[in-house]
């Protein structure tokens, strides 16, 4: 039955509309599938200026977080359609509405993204709405006219014995419509330059204030080591000497022997005063430097230690508190490593690049390094955070174990 | 005895002044700065020269500097190097020009009138000095060590006194056994350090204290 049999050039042709059509569905799809989206966009081009207006007068204060929060939302849900539309991911960046309602409030209002959705209401439910009718339009249009000029062309074609050449026309120019309404949405709805820097700033805000409080943490503790300790400790012995004194005269053996007392008490005082003075800022470091005092920590240690301490010798010195926090960190790392870690080698490096000291402490030992089993690494942390520095501790069982300390340096 | 003394804390300086001239000694020169301890030396030549590390005019470690360049300029000359710190690498730096007439003590141990004269005595009279705190410092870290792991703990002990320039009846004394075990002690540590007899036994002794502070036993 020749009627039935295949007719190459034809179907190609049916197949190249039938495309064309579908092609054009889903983009009249993904525009129609809006148009909830943009009557809800419809009011809230009124809700959010509303809302504004009366926070304006106080009373409308606490609705304007929930407003933005809201539009956060909606802005949410296009952004991820139009993003699967255009095959991209949209990034979502706000900042987080937070705290007492003054905070939210100001967060609210500050963000750029707020302002960015809020442009993003008119153009989502007008560009909507018109591409819709216009798209539908162009349905009624596209359909007769493509398939009539398919159809010409293609019985040209085949009766000069060449492939069709000819391409839908109307039908294209949805996708062309769609594409462009999803790309509008992209491109508003798009954190801004402005509003990753906002997202920095918050970022850097909080790590600063990790760092203040790190560093209040650091200074009660000198003030609780000195006045509890050595202070009260010299008040004691002021005491023994006073009873000496008094003693001095009627009873030489019991003077003598709270002589005895204040001296091994002015000793104790002397050696705890030594070790304050040792976690406030080591003293080899003012004699000899980062590197030189590495040198020593390094000559102590009963494992070999591969030392590259160029970066810190050259150039300017690095703030006192960033030396000091270097140092305690390769003490540290060097103890756990002779203590725990059976390794025959170590090495220490440094690197200094962009602002940053990077400390790099390794060994081949046999890894499996638990930083709770210990309180040493937890000091470190502590240090290291007064710093706005990072400590990241790797050590897979086996080994090798590697701690890696950043610092910013200032240079 | 003789005695140059560097300081920069006028208090602590005139106590020290009248610490040794009430024991007997004469003070030569007490200077208050780094720059101020070679010429004083070269001048006076004293007996002994005892020294502070942190002094004017940068603050930092003037005063071993000082006493490094001292021994390689007056290598007879005894130096007694004094700190409100220690740290084992400055013990090792002073002692690698050998360990003839050299200390190196605490602040603190001054106020041990008894015991800082003795340790005078044995500076001068060419011995080694080292304050028990670098000497707890370098147990605590080279425990590993290998000539360390063949001495009992006894062995380890008598040669931890040894370093602090203790003789053998303090030793004994101080450790409750008798002179005769401390000697057989002493024996056991130059045998398993491998060190030959013919050097006398006061060398023997700082070279067992070099092998102890992990140096080469070569030298000095």
């Amino acid at each position: 039955m020749p009627e039935f049999e295949p007719q190459p050039d034809t179907e190609e042709d049916t197949s190249r509309l039938g495309a064309a059509v579908r092609d054009a569905r889903d983009a009249s799809a993904f525009l129609y599938m809006g148009l909830p989206m943009a009557v809800v966009c419809f009011f809230g081009c009124f809700v959010v200026p509303a809302s504004l207006f009366f926070t304006v007068f106080l009373i409308g204060a606490p609705a304007w977080p929930e407003v933005v929060r809201a539009l956060r939302r909606l802005a949410g849900h296009e952004r991820v359609r139009a993003g699967a539309f255009l095959g991209t991911t949209v990034p979502e960046q706000y900042l987080p509405l937070d705290g007492s309602l003054s905070d939210r409030f100001r967060l609210a209002m500050t963000d750029p993204g707020t302002w960015r959705d809020a442009l993003w209401l008119p153009v989502q439910t007008l560009s909507v709405m018109l591409l819709s009718l216009l798209t539908l339009l162009l349905w009624l249009v596209g359909l007769p006219l493509d398939g009539v000029r398919l159809g010409v062309a293609d019985a040209v074609a085949r009766r000069r014995g060449v492939p069709s050449r000819a391409e839908p026309l109307v039908l294209n120019l949805q996708r062309f419509l769609a594409e462009r309404q999803a790309s509008w949405t992209v491109n508003l709805l798009r954190p801004s330059e402005s509003s990753r820097l906002a997202e920095r700033v918050a970022e850097l805000s909080e790590s600063r204030a990790g760092a203040v409080e790190a560093h209040s943490a650091e200074l009660r503790r000198i003030e609780r080591d000195l006045h509890d300790g050595v202070q009260a400790q010299l008040v004691a012995l002021s005491l023994r000497i006073g009873l000496a004194k008094q003693q001095l005269a009627k009873d030489p053996e019991a003077t003598r022997a709270r002589l005895d007392e204040a001296q091994e008490g002015i000793e104790r005082v002397l050696a705890d005063l030594r070790h304050v003075v040792r976690t406030v800022y080591p003293p080899v470091l003012t004699d000899r430097g980062l590197a030189g005092a590495v040198r020593a920590l390094a000559a102590g240690s009963s494992i070999p230690v591969d030392l590259q301490v160029s970066v810190v010798e050259s150039g300017h010195r690095l703030p006192a508190s960033v030396e000091a926090a270097a140092y305690f960190v390769i003490a540290e790392g060097l103890t756990n490593i002779r203590k725990h870690s059976r390794a025959t080698k170590s090495s220490v490096r440094f690197q200094r690049s962009d602002g940053q000291l990077t400390i790099t402490v390794t060994d081949d030992g046999r890894g499996g390094a638990d930083e709770h089993a210990g309180s040493g690494l937890v000091g470190i942390r502590r240090r290291v955070a007064a710093l706005d520095g990072t400590a990241t501790l790797t050590s897979p069982v086996g080994g090798p174990t590697e701690l890696k300390v950043e610092l910013p340096c200032g240079s | 005895m003789r005695i140059v003394i560097a300081e920069d804390n006028a208090l602590l300086r005139e106590g020290m002044v009248l610490l040794l001239s009430s024991n007997g000694h004469s003070v030569e020169a007490s200077v208050g700065a780094g720059p101020e301890i070679l010429p004083a030396l070269r001048n006076h030549r004293p007996d002994l020269a005892v020294l502070d590390v942190r002094l004017p005019p940068s603050f930092r470690d003037e005063g071993l500097r000082a006493a490094l360049a001292a021994r390689r300029e007056l290598p007879d000359l005894p130096v007694l190097v004094l700190s409100q710190y220690v740290e084992e690498t400055y013990a090792a730096e002073l002692l690698a020009h050998g360990a003839k007439g050299v200390g190196y003590l605490l602040k603190d141990r001054v106020g041990r009138v008894d015991q800082f004269l003795e340790a005078l005595e044995t500076v001068a009279g060419g011995g080694t000095v080292l304050d028990p705190e670098v000497v707890t410092q370098l147990l605590s870290r080279q425990v590993a060590a290998r000539p360390m792991r063949n001495l009992s703990p006894r062995e380890q002990e008598v040669l931890e006194l040894m370093a602090q320039g203790k003789a053998n009846n303090a030793i004994s004394e101080q450790l409750v056994i008798t002179e005769r075990a401390v000697s057989k002690h002493i024996r056991n540590i130059f045998d398993k350090f491998n060190l030959p007899p013919e050097g006398g036994s006061v060398h023997r002794r700082v070279l067992a204290v070099l092998t102890y502070l992990g140096h080469d036993i070569q030298e000095s």
